[in-house]
């Protein structure tokens, strides 16, 4: 009875053990890379960045490209037209 | 020499020595960031208790204390936010503070750090009990004594850290009265060993590991030969007496209901969730990776004791996994340990062992580097104390190996008390010869903000005028709380405009502990119309620095 007890005891203990330090290790290493990854601060960095930009843009006296602009301009009229068509 | 360790005579002249160090320079520390928290908790529950008595006069003072600390500084969390925080040293301070009308901040932060520091110092002489009685041997008894009282950042903390500090101080109290209780297993011993194991409880939660692994040591008897009727009789006064004593002291459960014990571990979750700056890398404290430990105990205790540690608990485990090895289902000694030595050497291994498996269990909010697990110095230097006895066995008859390790040890020693010297008054912010120096600015380093009153002191200092002078904070740290140790005189003339607006102020002070991630936040950049003005650092470790606005 006692070698049971015993053998019961430390064969949970090892798989507790084995557990955190494969499973368990490589859950908390994602969570804490995907937490660490998106974490508030680096998304309001992004936000911020993002809003800098078209400040910036916005400041200068073009945006794009004559040419980009000239397609940009063709595709958003093609999709627009598709749409319309479609409503109809 | 001999006769000094048979007497205990070297070991007086150096622990007082060492007491009368702390009593010379324990004004020379800055206030710990939590120290007005716990000093306003401890009035707290002081007036709690007193209004179930009639002392009128004291309820007058704590009353009073209690204003003054909301005037002080109305933005202190206030004590409800956490009420599980133990009592046992915030309250007797707080009682001592209203006694004897100590009044001036300055006296009654300095009544704090001596209280402290006495009460580390007077664990040092219990872990020094342990380890005689363990060892049989006063000079390895002294040499871990070393261990545990030098140890630079425990050293540092002994005189500002009321809880974690002091936690560490109670369980190695809690511990030697249970190798007392083991010694001589009489029921006034089993009682004062709980009524310990309670105030460890209370101190910090994580205490509990001390009535667990009690009740595993006499369920491993019970399995084994002995007289049976005895443990259990043992189990339920211990039982008992631990609930009891608990409840007596701790004013915190007199206010829980039955849905709050149901829910009573909860409440110790850490509800702070700053962003911690470790190894160079930003991380959310609820998800630090599982190095931050380790790593921070690997880089912040003396290179000669993480050896010996090394050594002991390898040595240790070895013996372990032999006693495992040979279990048989009848036998006349106790399966895990032959003899009252090895049965202390195993409740300490499993405490260490419980502590190890909810580290690894538990997802814990940490921050501050190891300050919440500072009493695993007990078990350091404990292990420690054990591969020094190892090394003593093997070494005994060999006088030439014996003086060069002595040799070793002692320059060992020297050159931890050249550091302790060197950091002083920082011991805390102590970082060993593992981590080159170009790597100290990855990790936070005051993150008690201990030199908040120094840096005050150096703008007093070049404020020759005397006029009104205005800092602001470039860093996560209640500045205006620095002024406890500023002269009253002085505080009319500085005004504290906190974190925003930072290029109105005269001087901004930093110690580099962020919140947040200062890459992506630029809430404490310096703004350009100031210069560094001062920088104070230790063994290549950056602590704080002044800037100063640019006049031109």
């Amino acid at each position: 009875m006692k070698i049971f007890i015993y053998k019961t005891l430390i064969i949970s203990f090892l798989i507790f053990i084995l557990f955190h330090l494969t499973v368990g290790y490589t859950i908390r290493s994602f969570e804490t890379r995907f937490f660490n990854t998106f974490s508030k601060e680096k998304i309001n960095y992004v936000k911020d960045k993002i809003r800098e930009e078209i400040k910036n843009s916005i400041s200068k006296e073009r945006i794009l490209e004559e040419e980009d602009a000239k397609n940009l301009g063709k595709f958003i009229d093609k999709i627009i037209n598709e749409i319309q068509s479609e409503k109809k | 020499m001999k006769l000094l360790f048979k007497r205990n005579i070297l070991a007086i002249i150096i622990f007082s020595f060492y007491f009368f160090v702390g009593i010379l320079t324990f004004k020379d520390y800055g206030v710990g960031i939590e120290e007005h928290f716990q000093r306003s908790s401890g009035f707290y529950w002081l007036n709690y208790i007193l209004q179930f008595t009639d002392f009128d006069n004291l309820k007058t003072i704590i009353e009073n204390k209690i204003l003054e600390i909301k005037d002080f500084n109305p933005n202190l969390p206030p004590v409800e936010i956490a009420k599980n925080y133990g009592i046992v040293f915030d309250l007797p301070a707080a009682f001592i503070e209203s006694i004897f009308n100590i009044d001036e901040p300055q006296d009654y932060f300095h009544l704090r750090h001596f209280l402290n520091y006495t009460f580390f110092f007077i664990s040092g002489i219990f872990f020094y009990n342990i380890l005689q009685k363990r060892f049989s041997n006063n000079f390895i008894a002294l040499l871990g004594s070393f261990f545990y009282l030098l140890s630079p950042r425990i050293y540092g903390n002994s005189f500002f850290d009321g809880k974690d500090l002091f936690f560490l101080s109670i369980l190695t109290v809690t511990i030697f009265f249970y190798f007392k209780f083991e010694n001589r297993k009489t029921i006034f011993n089993l009682i004062i060993f709980a009524l310990f194991s309670a105030l460890a409880t209370s101190s910090r939660i994580v205490g509990i590991i001390i009535p667990i692994t009690f009740l595993i040591i006499i369920f491993f008897e019970i399995l084994g030969k002995g007289n049976k009727a005895e443990h259990f009789k043992f189990i339920f006064l211990y039982i008992f007496s631990y609930f009891i004593f608990l409840f007596l002291h701790w004013p915190y459960l007199w206010t829980l209901n039955f849905y709050d014990f149901l829910n009573f571990f909860e409440t110790f979750r850490v509800t702070a969730f700053p962003i911690v700056l470790f190894n160079g890398e930003f991380w959310d404290a609820n998800h630090l990776p599982i190095r931050y430990l380790p790593i921070w105990i690997l880089i912040s205790t003396p290179v000669l004791f993480l050896i010996l540690f090394f050594i002991g608990i390898s040595n240790y485990l070895k013996r372990v996994f032999i006693r495992i090895l040979n279990i048989k289902e009848t036998s006349i000694k106790n399966d895990f340990w032959s003899g009252l030595r090895e049965k202390k050497d195993f409740f300490i291994f499993l405490n260490f062992l419980q502590i190890i498996m909810m580290y690894l269990s538990i997802k814990l909010t940490l921050f501050g580097g190891w300050r919440h697990f500072l009493f695993l110095n007990f078990f350091l230097a404990y292990f420690a104390s054990f591969a020094n006895y190892l090394i003593y066995l093997k070494i005994r008859k060999r006088k030439i190996i014996r003086l060069i390790c002595l040799f070793l040890f002692f320059t060992f020693i020297s050159e931890v008390v050249y550091k302790l010297y060197i950091y002083h008054p920082y011991q805390s912010l102590y970082f060993n010869n593992l981590l080159s120096d170009n790597k100290k600015k990855l990790y936070e380093v005051d993150t008690q903000s201990l030199s908040r009153s120094d840096g005050i002191k150096e703008i007093i200092k070049d404020n020759k005028e005397n006029g009104v002078i205005t800092i602001a904070t470039a860093s996560w740290t209640p500045l205006h709380n620095g002024r406890s140790l500023i002269k009253k005189k002085y505080w009319d003339n500085l005004i504290f405009s906190g974190t925003s607006n930072k290029s109105k102020a005269d001087y901004i002070y930093t110690n580099y502990y962020y919140e947040v991630d200062v890459r992506y936040n630029k809430k404490y950049q310096i703004p350009e119309n100031f210069y560094l003005y001062k920088r104070l650092t230790l063994d290549n470790t950056v602590v704080y620095s002044i800037y100063k606005k640019n006049k031109n």
